[in-house]
C-alpha cells in the first residue's frame, strides 16, 4: 500500500488478527484505496461494523469514526447514524453471519428503504471468529464444526437477496478479483442510494481445512474457476452456469430506484455535534386560550 | 465531567392542556429536545410514537420506523454517538428485545431514553391493560453488570415532566434512561401545565480528551460526536479511555465495569427523587409508584377516615431507589405495605433496603390498581376489620 | 363540585372511547379538574369497551371511576355488565332504541333513543353525541357550552357540522325524555 495511504490507518495496532491466507487483510487495503479513489474525507465517514473477523477490518484499524456493535445490528446502527447526521458517510462492514444471519432482517429493510449507506459483506462462508460453523453462506455439502457430515441447507445467494428486497447497487466480488473490488468499492462508497458489495473471502483455518482447500492458493485455484463475470455467465447455458456464480455490478434503472429515505433531514449541522436548536413552537400549534391540544393522527373513531 | 446546562422557551405555547400520558410523554420529549426516534408499533405505546411522527417533522427531527424493536435501540445508539438526543418507547415484549441495545448503550455510554408502557405480562399477555411487570427488567434485563436510571410517573402532568427529566440525566451521566410508565397512565387524559420555559441539560465535551474514561469523580467523560474529526472508536467489548478494545486486560476490565456502575451508584442520592404523604404520625407506610400510588394515595385518606394512621412513600425513581428516604420513611411505622400490579417486584427491593417484613398487596387483574384493594390489604394484614 | 364518576360503556365502534374524551375535553373547558381513562379490547370493533370520566372542582386523586354517579350505557350488553353498579341515587341513562331495561333500586333510569335519532340524522355513528349530549343534559354535571365547544374542537373537520347536529339533537332528546 502506497504510503501516502497510512495516515488512515492506525498503524500502532497492526499487524492485524487476521489469520495466515485470510482474504480479510486483502478487503482491508481495497477498502482503503478505495476511499481514496472515491476521494471521500475520513473525517466524515463512520464505519460501523457486527462481530466477527471481518468487524475488525474498520475496528480499530482505519483511522476514522468508528462503531463496533453487537451482534448482527451494525445496519441498524449505521441507519440511526445516518439518519442523525445525513453529513456522514456510513459505511457497514462486516461478515456474511453478521449481516445476514442474525442480522439479515436489517439487511433486507435497509435495501428496501433506499438508505444512504454502503454495506461491505466480508463472505467467508462461515463462522471465524467462534471456531468455524455452519453459516447461511456455507455451499451446501461443505463441512463444518456444525455440518460434520456436509452442510444440507441450500445457502443464500447474497446478491439475489439484496437485489429481491429492492437494493439499488449490489455487487459481488472475491479478494482475488482485486482491481475490479477495488473499482467496485469506490463506485459503491459514491453511490447515492443503498450499496451492498459482497467481497467473497476465504477462510483456510477453519473452512479451509475441512474442505481441501487448506491454503490461500488452493482458494484461489478454486475460486477463479466458480467465480465468473456476470457478463460471460449471462452467455452460459443452464448446465454451464449449475457450478459457476457471476460476479460483477448489479444497478438498478435509474427510473426504478426510490429517492433515499435520508434526504435534507439534516437537523445537525454536520459539523457540530449536538443537535441543540431550541426547536421553536410551529405556527397553529395548539391554541393560547385554555385549549384543549387536538390529539393529531391516531384518532380513535371518526365521530 | 459536568453536563451543560441551557433553559429554553418550551416548544408548546405555556397553557393548560388535556392530553393522553402517551402524549405528553411525547410533547416532554420534545420539550427536552428530542430530535431522533426509531420505534416499532406496541399496545400500549404506539400513540406515543404517532405523535412524535408529527411532532419530528415540525421540528426538523428525525423519524423512523425500523423493522423490529431490536433495530430500533440500536438506531437510536448510532444517533446518539451521531450528536443526536434520541428516544423510542415500547412495551415489556419490545423491552425483552430491545435489551442486548440498552447493555450495549450502557457500556458505551450513550445517552438515550426509552419510554415503556407497561402492560399486562408475561409474554403477549393483555396487551391493552395495565401492569408493573418490568420493574426488574429495565433493570436487570441485560447481561452482567451496568447500572440505568428509571421515572415512575403517577400522572399524565409526570408523563411530561418525568420524560424531561429522563433527557437531562440521560445527558448528564451518559446513561440510558428509562420512564416506567404503564397503561394507566400511559392512557389517561388529564390536565397537563405547561411552563414557560424547560431546562435542557446537555451532555459533557473537550475536544480531544479521552471519552471512556475521567479523572473527575463523577465518573463521566466527556461524549464527542461522529462526523467531529476524534475519529472515535466506540465498541461493546471492554475497552480503554480511547475505546482501543482491551479482551484480555483484567484491570481495563475492572477499572471500566467498576466506573460505569460507580457513575451511578455514588450519585444514586442525588438522582433519587420521591415524595411522602401523611407521614407524620404514620403506624402504617404504603411505598407505592406510578399509578399504583395514585390508588394509594386515596386509599391512606379513605383508612385514615376510618382512624387507621396511615402514610404514603412514592418513589419518583425506581432506579437508583431512594434508599435514604425510604429508610426514614419508615423508620417508626409499625407495617410496610408494597402494592403493585405485579406478584412482588419492587417490594424486593424495599425488604432489601430496611431488612424488615415488608407486605406486598399484588393485584394482577389487568386491571389499574384500585384503592379498595390496597385498603383490603392493610386491613386484612393489620388485623383489622374487613 | 364534588367529585362526580360519570362511565360511558358500550362495545368497539360506537365512539364510546370519543364520548370519554369529548366529556374529559368538556371539564377542562368548563375549569374542572378532569380525569379520563379507557378500557378496551384489541380490536378495534366490536369488543366491550367503556370509558370512565371524572371530574371535580378539586385537584383529582385516583384519576379512575370507583363508584359511578352516572352510568351511561350504549348497548345491552354494557347496560347489563355496568347498570347495577351505579351509586344508590346515581342515574342510569340508556339508550332506549338498543336496551331493555331491567329494575335497579334506588337508581333513576332515563331511556334516550339515541341510535334511532342519530340514524334519522343520516349517520348513526353519532349516536354516540347524542347520547352524552342528552345525558350531560339531564345531569347537569358539565357545561352545555363547553360540551359544545369540546365538541366543535374535537371533531374532525369532514364532521363537524354533523356532530354539532347530534349535540342539537341531544339536547332536544334530554327535554323529550324528562317530560
Amino acid at each position: 500500500m502506497s504510503r501516502q495511504l497510512y495516515p488512515h490507518l492506525r498503524l500502532d495496532v497492526f499487524p492485524t488478527p487476521y489469520c495466515t491466507g485470510c482474504g480479510h487483510g486483502i478487503l482491508l487495503g481495497a477498502m482503503v484505496r478505495a476511499m481514496d479513489e472515491a476521494g471521500l474525507d475520513w473525517d466524515k465517514t463512520l464505519f460501523v461494523s457486527g462481530i466477527g473477523c471481518a468487524a475488525w477490518i474498520p475496528s480499530p484499524h482505519f483511522n476514522a469514526d468508528t462503531l463496533h456493535t453487537t451482534h448482527g445490528r451494525p445496519i441498524a446502527f449505521a441507519t440511526g447514524a445516518r439518519l442523525a447526521n445525513p453529513g456522514l458517510n456510513v459505511v457497514v462492514v462486516s461478515g456474511d453471519g453478521d449481516l445476514t444471519a442474525i442480522g439479515g432482517n436489517h439487511l433486507i429493510h435497509a435495501a428496501r428503504r433506499n438508505i444512504r449507506i454502503t454495506v461491505v459483506c466480508a463472505n467467508n462462508r462461515v463462522y471465524g471468529m467462534t471456531g468455524g460453523q455452519v453459516a447461511p453462506t456455507t455451499p451446501e455439502g461443505c463441512f463444518t464444526q456444525t455440518s460434520p457430515w456436509g452442510g444440507e441447507e441450500p445457502p443464500f445467494d447474497l446478491c439475489r437477496l439484496v437485489m429481491g428486497a429492492g437494493g439499488a447497487f449490489v455487487a459481488r466480488h472475491t479478494v482475488f478479483q482485486v482491481r475490479q473490488l477495488i473499482k467496485t468499492l469506490t463506485r459503491a462508497l459514491t453511490f447515492d442510494g443503498f450499496a451492498f458489495v459482497e467481497a467473497v473471502s476465504p477462510c483456510p483455518t477453519h473452512y479451509g481445512k475441512l474442505n481441501d482447500t487448506p491454503t490461500l492458493a488452493d482458494f484461489h485455484n478454486q475460486m477463479k474457476g466458480q467465480y465468473v463475470d456476470r457478463r460471460r455467465y449471462d452467455r452460459m447455458n443452464p448446465e454451464e452456469q449449475a457450478d459457476k456464480i457471476p460476479t460483477g455490478v448489479w444497478i438498478k434503472a435509474a427510473d426504478t430506484i426510490t429517492p433515499p429515505i435520508d434526504k435534507g433531514s439534516s437537523f445537525i449541522p454536520p459539523s457540530s455535534g449536538l443537535g441543540s436548536s431550541s426547536n421553536p413552537p410551529s405556527a397553529g400549534q395548539g391554541n393560547s386560550s385554555n385549549p384543549p391540544l387536538r390529539s393529531r393522527g391516531g384518532q380513535r373513531g371518526g365521530i | 465531567m459536568k453536563h451543560t446546562v441551557e433553559t429554553v422557551p418550551a416548544p408548546l405555547p405555556p397553557d393548560d392542556y388535556f392530553m393522553m400520558g402517551d402524549e405528553a410523554s411525547a410533547e416532554g420529549a420534545i420539550a427536552a429536545g428530542c430530535n431522533f426516534f426509531a420505534g416499532y408499533p406496541i399496545t400500549p405505546s404506539s400513540e406515543l410514537m404517532v405523535r412524535m411522527v408529527h411532532r419530528l417533522k415540525e421540528t426538523n427531527g428525525s423519524f423512523i420506523q425500523m423493522e423490529d424493536e431490536i433495530g430500533s435501540i440500536s438506531a437510536l445508539i448510532g444517533a446518539s454517538w451521531a450528536g443526536a438526543r434520541p428516544m423510542t418507547t415500547t412495551s415489556g415484549p419490545g423491552l425483552s428485545l430491545m435489551m442486548e441495545g440498552i447493555g450495549y448503550a450502557a457500556m458505551t455510554e450513550a445517552p438515550l431514553v426509552v419510554v415503556d408502557i407497561q402492560r399486562a405480562g408475561p409474554s403477549t399477555g393483555q396487551a391493552t391493560r395495565p401492569g408493573s411487570g418490568d420493574i426488574f427488567q429495565v433493570r436487570f434485563g441485560s447481561h452482567s453488570d451496568y447500572e440505568i436510571i428509571a421515572l415512575s410517573p403517577w400522572s399524565v402532568q409526570e408523563a411530561y415532566d418525568l420524560t424531561i427529566d429522563a433527557f437531562n440525566l440521560a445527558e448528564a451521566y451518559r446513561v440510558p434512561t428509562f420512564v416506567l410508565a404503564d397503561e394507566s397512565i400511559g392512557h389517561l387524559r388529564e390536565k397537563v401545565t405547561i411552563g414557560e420555559t424547560v431546562e435542557r441539560w446537555h451532555r459533557p465535551t473537550a475536544p480531544g480528551m479521552p471519552p471512556f474514561d475521567t479523572d473527575d469523580e463523577n465518573g463521566v467523560p466527556p461524549m464527542p460526536a461522529f462526523g467531529q474529526g476524534e475519529r472515535l472508536l466506540v465498541t461493546g467489548s471492554t475497552h480503554d479511555a480511547r475505546g482501543f478494545r482491551k479482551t484480555q486486560d483484567s484491570a481495563a476490565h475492572q477499572r471500566l465495569v467498576g466506573r460505569l456502575v460507580g457513575k451511578i451508584r455514588n450519585a444514586a442520592e442525588k438522582i433519587a427523587r420521591y415524595e411522602t404523604y401523611s407521614l407524620e404520625d404514620a403506624e402504617i407506610l404504603v411505598v407505592a409508584y406510578g399509578f399504583s400510588a395514585r390508588a394509594a394515595l386515596e386509599a391512606i385518606s379513605e383508612l385514615r377516615r376510618d382512624g387507621v394512621k396511615a402514610g404514603l412513600f412514592r418513589p419518583l425513581t425506581l432506579w437508583p431507589f431512594p434508599e435514604a428516604g425510604l429508610k426514614l420513611a419508615a423508620k417508626s411505622v409499625e407495617r410496610v405495605f408494597v402494592p403493585e400490579m405485579n406478584w412482588g417486584q419492587v417490594v424486593r427491593e424495599v425488604e432489601r433496603i430496611l431488612h424488615r417484613d415488608v407486605v406486598p398487596i399484588t393485584q394482577v387483574d389487568g386491571e389499574g390498581m384500585r384503592p379498595q384493594s390496597i385498603i383490603d390489604g392493610v386491613r386484612g394484614r393489620a388485623g383489622m376489620n374487613s | 363540585m364534588p367529585r362526580r364518576e360519570i362511565l360511558i360503556c358500550g362495545f368497539g365502534g360506537q365512539g364510546v372511547i370519543f364520548a370519554g374524551e369529548l366529556l374529559g375535553r368538556a371539564g377542562i373547558r368548563a375549569g374542572l379538574e378532569t380525569g379520563q381513562s379507557a378500557s378496551y379490547g384489541s380490536e378495534a370493533r366490536g369488543s366491550a369497551c367503556h370509558a370512565g370520566v371524572v371530574l371535580s372542582s378539586e385537584p383529582i386523586g385516583y384519576p379512575k371511576v370507583r363508584r359511578p354517579d352516572v352510568v351511561i350505557a350504549m348497548s345491552q350488553a354494557a347496560y347489563d355488565r355496568f347498570a347495577s353498579t351505579v351509586k344508590p341515587g346515581g342515574r342510569v341513562i340508556f339508550d332506549s332504541h338498543l336496551v331493555k331495561r331491567g329494575e335497579i333500586d334506588d337508581v333513576e333510569q332515563i331511556g334516550v333513543p339515541a341510535a334511532s335519532l342519530a340514524t334519522r340524522l343520516g349517520r348513526k355513528g353519532v349516536a354516540n353525541v347524542v347520547m352524552l349530549t342528552a345525558a350531560m343534559e339531564i345531569t347537569g354535571d358539565v357545561s352545555m357550552d363547553a360540551l359544545r365547544e369540546a365538541l366543535g374542537e374535537q371533531s374532525p373537520e369532514k364532521y363537524r357540522e354533523m356532530n354539532l347536529k347530534a349535540f342539537d339533537e341531544g339536547m332536544a332528546a334530554a327535554k323529550a325524555a324528562l317530560e
